[in-house]
C-alpha cells in the first residue's frame, strides 16, 4: 500500500467519522426534549430517559414556540424581543443543531414570531405574527421571508397537513381559524370555531384538525379536507383552558394541555368524549407525545417544569425542573 | 358532561366555499350575501367633567372598529361606527333616524341611558350602556333592548366586599393597563400604540362593546336587532373580553357577567390587587357561578326575572 493511497484511506475514515459523528451522538443519548422557557429566555435540553437536564441554552429573548425538523436534525425556537407591535432584530427564529446542541442561525419570520410549524418535506417555516395579524412563510434554506399573508386578529397556533398542502392559523380575537393554501401561499378558507382559538394540530391522515379554545374552554373537531368544523367537545364542563393539542400517531387519540385548568384531558377522536382527565404542574401549554405513544411531555408554565405522564397509566410518573416559565416542548427521537 | 356542542351553528357558519376576492385583499370566502352592521357610538353633551370619557370611549371603539372591520372582511361582512355626540340639538332619536344603527352604544348618567334606552326600545334597536352604573337601570328602569357592559353599583360593592383585606383605598375597575393575561398585555399594547395613551376601563368598555355587537351579528348571521337580541339573551351565548373567563349577559338583569379589578393607587401608579373573582384560580364552581355572586343575585331583580318565568 502505498502512501498516497493510505492518505487516502485515512481522509475516508476520517470523514466517515466526521459525518457520522451526529448519529453516533444521537445513538448514545437516544431521544432528546427541548423546552423553551420564555421568561428563562433559554432552551432546555432534557435526556427523556434518565428525566435529567444535559444542557441549557441562553437564547437571550422570549422563547415560545418550539418545533423540530422533520428529520430530528434541526430544532427551531420562536424568538421575541419585549418591543411590541414592530419587527426587531430580536424577533427571530432560533435555529438549534440537535447533534451539537448550538445555535446555529437566527432567521427572520415577520415581527413578533410566537407559534409556527415546520412543512413535512422540511424546507418551509410558517409563522404566525401576533401583532401584525399576519402568518409568514419562510424558505429555511434561505432564511428568507417568501410571503406574508393577513389572517385572523392575533393570529396564535399555527398547524400543517401531514401532505404539506394546507395551513391552518388561529386567531384569537376573531376566533377565527385561517386556511393558507401553500401551493400559492394564499388564505383561501375562513372559518369560525370557539372563543380565544390557541393551537392546532393535523391528525397523522390529514382527515381531521382538533383546534382548542382556551375560552370558550373546547376542543373544536374539524373536517381538514371540507375546512369545516365538525364540532366540539367541551373540556370540564368549559373550565379547562386548552391549550396545546397532540394527535396520537395512530389519530385515535387526542391530548391537550389545559392551561390554567392544570390539566391534559386525553380525548377519544372517534367518539369526540374525554374519556380521562390528568392533573399535572401549573398552567402546562406545550404538549409532546412519543412516537410509541407512551409517554406525554407538557411545559408548566408556572410550575417551571415539565410533566412526565405515563399514558398507559393515566399519571404523572415524573417531573423534571427546566428553565424559568417553561412555553412549548419538542421531542427528537 | 363531554359533549358535541354548537355543532349547527359551527357546521353553518364555518363552511367556506367561494373564492371571491373583495376588500382588503383578503380572499372571501362567504357564508352569507354581504352585509353591514351598523353601529352608533353616542358621545355624552360636551362637559369638561366627561372629556376624558368621551375621549377613551371613542378610541375603544375605534380599535375594536379596526379589528372587527379585518374580521368581517375574512367573512365577506362589513361593519360601521358612527359617532354622535347627544345635545340639545341633536337627541338619540335623531341619530337613529340618520345612520340606522342596529346598535347604539354610550350612556354616561342614568338619565342619558333612560333616555337612549328609550329611544332604542322605540326604534326597535339595541342599546349597550356604557357608563352607568346605577341599579334602577337593571331593576326598576331595565328594558329588553338595553344591555350592560358597565358594572352595577350592586357588583361594584360586592367586589369591594371582596377585596376588603386589600390595604387602603382601592377603586373598583374593568379593566386595567397593567393586566397581561389572557391577551391582556397584547390588547394594552394595541391599545397604546396607536393612542399613546394606557387603556382604561371606559377604552375597554367602548371596545368590548363593539366587538360584542359584531360577535352577535356573526353568530345571528344578521344585522336585525330582533336576531341580536335574540343571540344576546340565548343563555349559551358567550364572549371573550380578554378577562380569562367567558362574558355573557344575565338574564334577569341583562349586566354583563365580567371579572373586576380592584386597583391600588397607593403607590401613586395605581396596581391591581386583586382579581375579583379569581379567574386563575381553580374552582369546584363554575367561572359563571361565581360571576353571579357578584351584585343582584338571580331571582332578586325585578323584570326580566319576572318576565323568563
Amino acid at each position: 500500500m502505498n502512501r498516497a493511497r493510505r492518505i487516502r484511506q485515512l481522509v475516508v475514515a476520517i470523514t466517515v467519522v466526521v459525518l457520522l459523528a451526529p448519529c453516533v451522538l444521537r445513538a448514545q443519548s437516544g431521544s432528546l426534549l427541548f423546552v423553551s422557557n420564555e421568561i428563562g429566555r433559554s432552551l432546555t435540553i432534557v435526556n427523556p430517559a434518565t428525566r435529567s437536564v444535559v444542557a441549557t441554552i441562553p437564547l437571550g429573548e422570549r422563547a415560545r414556540g418550539i418545533r423540530s425538523s422533520p428529520d430530528g436534525k434541526l430544532v427551531y425556537v420562536a424568538l421575541s424581543d419585549d418591543i411590541p407591535m414592530r419587527e426587531t432584530a430580536g424577533d427571530r427564529i432560533a435555529v438549534v443543531d440537535v447533534a451539537t446542541r448550538k445555535v446555529i442561525a437566527r432567521f427572520r419570520a415577520g415581527s413578533d414570531p410566537e407559534q409556527f410549524a415546520v412543512s413535512p418535506s422540511g424546507r418551509f417555516l410558517y409563522t404566525s405574527n401576533e401583532d401584525a395579524g399576519t402568518a409568514s412563510a419562510t424558505d429555511i434554506r434561505t432564511g428568507k421571508v417568501i410571503a406574508t399573508m393577513v389572517v385572523g386578529i392575533e393570529p396564535e397556533g399555527v398547524g400543517v397537513s401531514p401532505d404539506g398542502r394546507w395551513v391552518y392559523v388561529t386567531a384569537e380575537t376573531s376566533n377565527s381559524v385561517s386556511v393558507i393554501d401553500t401551493r400559492t401561499n394564499k388564505v383561501v378558507a375562513n372559518f369560525l370555531v370557539d372563543a380565544r382559538p390557541r393551537a392546532v394540530a393535523f391528525s397523522p391522515d390529514g382527515t381531521r384538525a382538533y383546534v382548542t379554545a382556551e375560552i370558550g374552554g373546547t376542543l373544536s373537531i374539524v373536517d381538514a379536507r371540507k375546512h369545516e368544523v365538525l364540532g366540539s367537545v367541551e373540556l370540564e364542563r368549559g373550565q379547562a383552558k386548552p391549550v396545546g393539542v397532540v394527535v396520537s400517531p395512530d389519530g385515535r387519540t387526542v391530548y391537550v394541555a389545559n392551561g390554567r385548568g392544570n390539566t391534559v384531558s386525553i380525548v377519544d377522536a372517534k367518539s369526540a368524549s374525554v374519556i380521562a382527565t390528568i392533573p399535572v404542574g401549573h398552567r402546562p401549554w406545550g404538549i409532546a407525545l412519543s412516537r410509541d405513544a407512551k409517554t406525554l411531555y407538557t411545559a408548566d408554565g408556572l410550575s417551571d417544569q415539565v410533566s412526565v405522564i405515563d399514558v398507559g397509566a393515566r399519571r404523572v410518573v415524573g417531573t423534571i425542573k427546566v428553565g424559568a416559565r417553561p412555553w412549548g416542548v419538542a421531542l427528537v427521537e | 358532561m363531554p359533549m358535541i356542542t354548537r355543532r349547527e351553528f359551527l357546521r353553518v357558519a364555518g363552511v367556506a366555499l367561494a373564492t371571491s376576492r373583495a376588500g382588503a385583499g383578503i380572499p372571501i370566502l362567504n357564508w352569507a350575501p354581504a352585509r353591514t352592521l351598523r353601529l352608533a357610538l353616542l358621545l355624552p353633551p360636551a362637559d369638561p367633567s366627561l372629556a376624558s370619557v368621551a375621549s377613551d370611549w371613542s378610541a375603544g371603539a375605534a380599535l375594536a372598529l379596526s379589528e372587527t372591520e379585518r374580521a368581517a372582511q375574512l367573512f365577506g361582512q362589513r361593519i360601521s361606527l358612527s359617532e354622535r355626540r347627544i345635545d340639545q340639538n341633536q337627541k338619540p332619536e335623531d341619530v337613529i333616524a340618520r345612520d340606522h344603527p342596529s346598535v347604539i352604544i354610550g350612556g354616561a348618567s342614568a338619565t342619558e341611558c333612560a333616555a337612549l334606552a328609550q329611544a332604542a326600545e322605540a326604534a326597535g334597536v339595541l342599546f349597550l350602556n356604557l357608563g352607568s352604573t346605577d341599579d334602577a337601570l337593571r331593576r326598576s328602569d331595565c328594558r329588553r333592548h338595553m344591555f350592560h357592559v358597565a358594572a352595577s353599583d350592586a357588583m361594584i360593592d360586592s367586589a369591594r366586599r371582596a377585596a376588603s383585606s386589600a390595604n387602603g383605598p382601592i377603586s373598583i375597575e374593568l379593566w386595567h393597563p397593567s393586566l397581561t393575561r389572557y391577551g391582556g398585555a397584547e390588547l394594552n399594547d394595541r391599545y397604546a400604540d396607536r393612542f399613546k395613551r394606557p387603556m382604561t376601563s371606559s377604552a375597554w368598555a367602548a371596545w368590548v362593546a363593539v366587538k360584542i355587537a359584531w360577535e352577535t351579528s356573526l353568530k345571528a348571521r344578521s344585522v336585525e336587532p330582533a336576531a341580536l337580541l335574540s343571540v344576546l339573551e340565548n343563555d349559551s351565548t358567550g364572549f371573550d373580553g380578554h378577562k380569562g373567563t367567558q362574558l355573557s349577559f344575565r338574564a334577569w338583569d341583562h349586566q354583563l357577567r365580567q371579572p373586576l379589578y380592584a386597583v391600588s393607587n397607593a403607590t401613586g401608579a395605581g396596581r391591581v390587587v386583586a382579581e375579583l373573582p379569581d379567574v386563575g384560580r381553580n374552582n369546584d364552581q363554575g367561572m359563571r357561578e361565581l360571576l353571579d355572586q357578584f351584585g343582584d343575585l338571580a331571582g332578586s331583580a325585578s323584570c326580566f326575572a319576572r318576565g323568563a318565568a
